[in-house]
């Protein structure tokens, strides 16, 4: 089957990735920091939840307590290790921007194809709907949303996921409508396909390029918006370690003890950085003229 | 072309009318303000006595009803907390947003111009890997922790610049940049991309076997017809400016709809939440209808569909 | 020989002339100093805006009856009023001062007075601050120009403190304006005069120099710039800036770096701004007063003070803040003692203890989501699973009121030293007793309220301190010291107890 891109396995994007620098940077930055999240439970030093209060504040290499144990980052307001915290942090953050990234992407995708594929009033009706989208101010009706009903997990990831799908419908419905009209896919109907079996085998792979980059590069978006939210009061509730939490909470002992912020502001920057390089490199290595 | 626009509008009124109704149900349906207005001591009775009187205990029918008809009249309704019509406070507070939000778009074309066109052209180099790397950190920082840094570097350690509200020119400079950065970082990204583009394409090939010079190929030839997707993002990122104001005007204390409207969530007045939402709506359509127009005009060979 | 007698004249009187004008400009220039505090006014209507940080505003620009003297609690300061007397437990006739005059120029009289009390206790119009003011007073009549009676529904022995939230206001310029304009521009008797205010930047406020109670005025301010600003980091900038002379809400960690700072220093007071948690007795596990005592055993205290307020405030036993009438020194305070929390706890019934949600403020106060989390790690030791939850504000006093929380952290303040105030929104049946009331201690808050004898009446808080001490409705917490930054504008200034800077107490000269 012919397909819009030369049929490649996994193993060839990834070594074409591994040669760009900005792919190998990206590809580390992600992976080691997902890697070190998953090993939290067993390489952190402390509990991410226990509080001393008497080692409140203190500053990286502080140590040692009665049980021998340092705090190679530093403790935050409530004497928890900030080390602990920010592994632990990390994989919230990672989660909860996985989680909407995803959701966002599959639902903005299928509609996308959906649009693109059977044209007409579906489509017309899809794209206002993005429109409509376009033409609200996401963050007000955020902080409404969150402020009045509650700030628990899900309606954060929720709230995230809503932000951006309709970049995944755009570009879906973009690709799905190029592929549509070629020749192989007429033909493929002349013989009596069937519309889903059309979708699957060959809109489906060139749809998945185009929206993994733009995943990827939501993916940063996504962790920043946790801390945002954190930031005007409506986040994610203690006392769950998550990086933006973090940042948020941290910000007022900046010049006291900045390395409560500044720490996990960092981890932020450099996942968003490395999500970055990831998607910039998969868009240049998949093809360099998409869009 | 006539009735396109005619077929926007139409859209946007559409558009506004969802917008507002969803708002206000999600506003009225979660709880009412009588509470946070008065003291905290406050007993039932009282409460249930400054409901009444601010006509918030009638059905939310009625009340939505009540707010359309007084809509219709451009009456935008009267804030509970300062007693002022919503239209005179957003008067009062919205032209600092957009004067603010106007030069961080300034400032972020303006420095997007030249560092996403040298990245392009000098692919690869030391410079387009600088260039992308402070475009990407822009990009990786949420707006309020710039703010703050902003206000630690230059407010507090250097004392160079004033760190709060409006005033000169120099109140000006920490906000400006705390807002404009993120789209700085994503026009340089997205210009560099477009110029790598069109920078290989075969027009260009034919400009410089033409003997033309360098720069006058560069900006004539290729900026020109890389500036189109460009465009599209720019006017997107007016919105995301105004959007972005929230974080900034609240650091900063700056008096503008941001701020207002952050604190009229929190304070449950839901007049000045509504009206806010409205005037960014109706905004954001105008701005997300011009840029489309724009595009089109710019580019024939799109069609109006 | 004429022409240089004449230039050389004209050359002193120049010279003259233009010492006497650098005279006069070093006389005139006034001194200006920026006020910052966290939260905006609503509107500078004095009845409309119930924030303690806009009442304090309106000290400035309005006066009282009669004010708090916080070095003397119990005795009233002569605002209005210069003097007043009981005629009958329900009724105080008021002697109103004379020669005052209001800042558009008119005379000050008791038509004032009951022009104000009846705008505040009118049915059908409720201000916002009526809810203070409208349970008490029945009714206020005039007797002569500067005389007026007012009337209780019942004896009510803190009064005074009551009165002092009641700012008066213009009965002719108020008609004239209408409420939306004076909202606006207000027109007051106080000390600084409302010049100029721009939304969401600043309001401007000028001496009024014929006030009636200046001291020193030659020290104080001439110009006040009011701003408001909500992120406590950039606060703290403008006074490392230079962009502002007063600051409030500065938070315990930052004593250090601000004393640090040559031109910078702190000034802290006891307050009456104190904390609690607050149980739900009507449901288990907290409907047994064991639990609730084992609460109350479970805490350290002291610990929280000294690590995360850094010391900053202090604690107490009971219900009543340190300055409070009705405090009660001899109540007994629960000392941290896990052991026993534990027991307390297993012969209630919960020898593993239970589950349960603590609401938090986020933001509101000073350290507030840090206290309850500490506190939530503390019962954890007790054996009990504590699940914080710190919506924004309008969730968590949704659900404050309806009665719908476990556990919650809270503080109350009050504008006036009187433990009546304290207690009125939390554990009086007759008012709000939302967690908490029982058929004693409301008869014994009655009581205490229309006792107008002090004597009498701190013995009956002693026994109403000492129930609530052993009914332990709360875990008792303590009182949070109020910090402000100061630049070296302000060479004296002692704050009050309250979270109200009265501006005509600040000396810059």
């Amino acid at each position: 089957m012919k397909t819009l891109f030369p049929s490649k396995t996994k193993d060839t994007t990834l070594i074409r990735m591994l040669r760009r620098p900005k792919g190998f940077i990206g590809l580390t930055l992600v992976l080691s920091l997902a890697l070190a999240s998953l090993l939290a439970p067993f390489i952190a030093p402390h509990d991410p939840l226990k509080q001393n209060l008497r080692w409140r504040n203190s500053p990286p290499g502080s140590g040692p307590t009665p049980d021998g144990k340092y705090f190679l980052l530093g403790t935050d307001q409530l004497g928890r290790d900030m080390l602990t915290r920010i592994l632990y942090g990390v994989r919230v953050s990672i989660v909860v921007a996985l989680a909407a990234v995803f959701i966002s992407g599959i639902v903005g995708s299928v509609l996308g194809i959906v649009s693109g594929f059977l044209g007409g009033i579906v489509d017309t009706v899809i794209m206002r709907l993005v429109d409509i989208q376009l033409s609200l101010p996401l963050f007000l009706i955020a902080m409404v949303w969150i402020a009045f009903t509650s700030p628990s997990l899900a309606n954060i990831v929720a709230v995230i996921a809503i932000w951006t799908w309709t970049q995944y419908a755009r570009v879906a419905r973009a690709s799905t409508l190029s592929i549509r009209n070629m020749d192989f896919v007429e033909a493929a109907r002349a013989t009596g396909a069937s519309a889903l079996w059309i979708l699957f085998k060959h809109i489906r792979p060139n749809v998945i390029a185009p929206v993994i980059v733009i995943a990827s590069l939501q993916f940063g978006r996504a962790i920043i918006l946790e801390a945002t939210l954190s930031f005007l009061g409506v986040g994610l509730q203690p006392p769950t370690p998550a990086l933006g939490v973090m940042v948020a909470n941290g910000r007022q002992y900046i010049d006291t003890a900045w390395w409560q912020a500044t720490m996990p502001g960092v981890v932020i920057m450099l996942l968003a950085l490395g999500a970055n390089f990831l998607g910039d490199t998969l868009r240049d290595v998949w093809d360099p003229r998409l869009h | 072309m006539l009735a396109y626009i005619a077929k926007r509008i139409l859209q946007a009124l559409f558009v506004l009318f969802v917008l507002t109704a969803f708002v206000f149900s999600l506003l009225h349906l979660s709880g009412d303000p009588t509470a946070l207005l008065l003291p905290a001591d406050a007993t039932p009775e009282q409460i249930q006595q400054m409901r009444e009187w601010l006509g918030l205990d009638q059905p939310i029918v009625v009340q939505y009803i009540r707010y359309l008809a007084r809509l219709v009249h451009g009456d935008l309704g009267c804030s509970y907390r300062m007693n002022l019509p919503v239209l005179v406070i957003i008067r009062e507070f919205l032209p600092n947003t957009l004067l603010l939000g106007v030069f961080a778009i300034l400032f972020a074309t303006l420095l997007s111009l030249p560092l996403g066109v040298i990245a392009a052209v000098k692919r690869d180099s030391p410079v387009d890997f600088a260039a992308t790397l402070i475009a990407t950190l822009g990009q990786s920082m949420p707006t309020f922790w710039l703010a703050i840094l902003l206000i630690l570097a230059f407010g507090v350690k250097l004392r160079l610049l004033p760190v709060s509200g409006i005033g000169g020119w120099k109140h000006f400079i920490l906000p400006i940049i705390s807002l404009g950065w993120y789209s700085t970082a994503l026009l340089t990204r997205v210009l560099r991309s477009s110029m790598l583009e069109v920078l290989n394409a075969d027009y260009v090939m034919v400009a410089r076997s033409k003997g033309l010079h360098e720069a006058s190929v560069i900006l004539k030839h290729a900026l020109r017809n890389a500036s189109l997707p460009v465009i599209t993002v720019w006017g997107l990122q007016l919105g995301a400016v105004l959007m972005g104001s929230v974080a900034t005007e609240t650091v900063f204390a700056w008096p503008g709809i941001g701020r207002l409207t952050v604190e009229a969530v929190l304070g449950r007045d839901y007049p000045v939440v509504l009206g806010a939402v409205l005037v960014f709506g109706t905004l954001f359509v105008l701005l997300n209808t011009s840029v489309d127009l724009v595009y089109c005009l710019l580019d024939p060979r799109i069609s109006y569909t | 020989m004429i022409y240089r007698r004449i230039v050389r004249e004209i050359w002193v009187v120049v010279l003259l002339a233009t010492l006497f004008g650098l005279w006069v400009f070093g006389q005139g220039s006034g001194i200006t100093i920026t006020v910052v505090r966290a939260t905006d006014l609503w509107t500078a209507d004095p009845h409309n805006d119930t924030q303690v940080t806009s009442q304090s505003l309106f000290h400035n620009v309005f006066d009282p009856l009669v004010r708090v003297d916080w070095n003397n609690p119990t005795k009233p300061l002569p605002a209005l009023a210069i003097s007043w007397e009981y005629v009958s437990d329900t009724t105080v006739v008021f002697h109103l001062r004379q020669g005052v005059k209001w800042h558009d120029g008119r005379d000050f009289t008791s038509e004032d007075v009951k022009f104000t009390f009846d705008r505040v206790l009118d049915k059908d119009n409720p201000t916002k601050i009526s809810v203070w003011i409208a349970p008490i007073v029945k009714r206020v009549d005039i007797i002569d120009r500067y005389t007026i009676k007012l009337e209780t529904y019942r004896p009510y022995a803190p009064l005074f403190g009551r009165l002092e939230v009641l700012k008066i206001i213009p009965k002719q310029t108020f008609l004239e304006m209408g409420p939306e304009a004076f909202g606006q521009k207000p027109v007051g008797t106080g000390a600084y005069v409302f010049d100029e205010w721009k939304k969401g930047e600043y309001i401007r406020l000028v001496a009024n120099e014929s006030w009636w109670g200046w001291t020193h005025r030659e020290k104080r301010p001439d110009v006040v710039i009011r701003k408001s600003i909500p992120e406590e980091f950039t606060r703290y900038a403008m006074l490392e800036t230079g962009e502002a002379d007063i600051v409030g809400m500065i938070p315990p960690e930052r004593i250090p770096t601000i004393e640090a700072s040559g031109r910078l220093r702190i000034a802290t007071t006891p307050s009456t701004r104190g904390f609690f948690v607050g149980m739900n007795t009507w449901k288990p596990p907290f409907d047994d007063v064991r639990v609730r005592q084992a609460m109350n055993y479970a805490i350290d205290k002291q610990l929280i003070v000294d690590t995360i307020l850094l010391g900053q405030a202090t604690v107490h036993p009971g219900v009543c803040s340190l300055s409070d009438a009705g405090y009660c020194p001899v109540c007994m305070m629960y000392e941290y003692n896990p052991d026993k929390a534990r027991q307390l706890l297993a012969e209630a019934g919960y020898p593993n203890g239970f589950e349960v949600t603590l609401w938090s403020p986020r933001g509101k106060y000073i350290k507030d989501l840090e206290t309850a989390e500490a506190i939530a790690g503390q019962l954890e030791e007790i054996g009990v699973k504590v699940n914080v939850y710190a919506p924004a504000w309008p969730e968590y006093w949704d659900n404050f009121l309806a009665g719908n929380m476990e556990m919650y952290f809270l503080s109350y303040g009050g504008s006036f030293p009187d433990c009546d105030d304290r207690i009125g929104g939390h554990l009086d049946g007759a008012r709000r007793g939302i967690y908490y009331n029982s058929p004693y201690s409301d008869a014994l808050i009655k009581l205490e309220q229309e006792t107008l004898d002090p004597e009498k009446r701190a013995l009956i808080w002693g026994a109403l301190g000492q129930y609530f001490v052993q009914q332990a409705p709360w875990i008792f917490l303590w009182d949070l010291n109020l910090i402000y930054g100061l630049s070296d504008k302000i060479k004296a200034w002692e704050p009050v107890p309250v979270e109200h800077i009265y501006y005509w107490q600040i000396e810059v000269r």
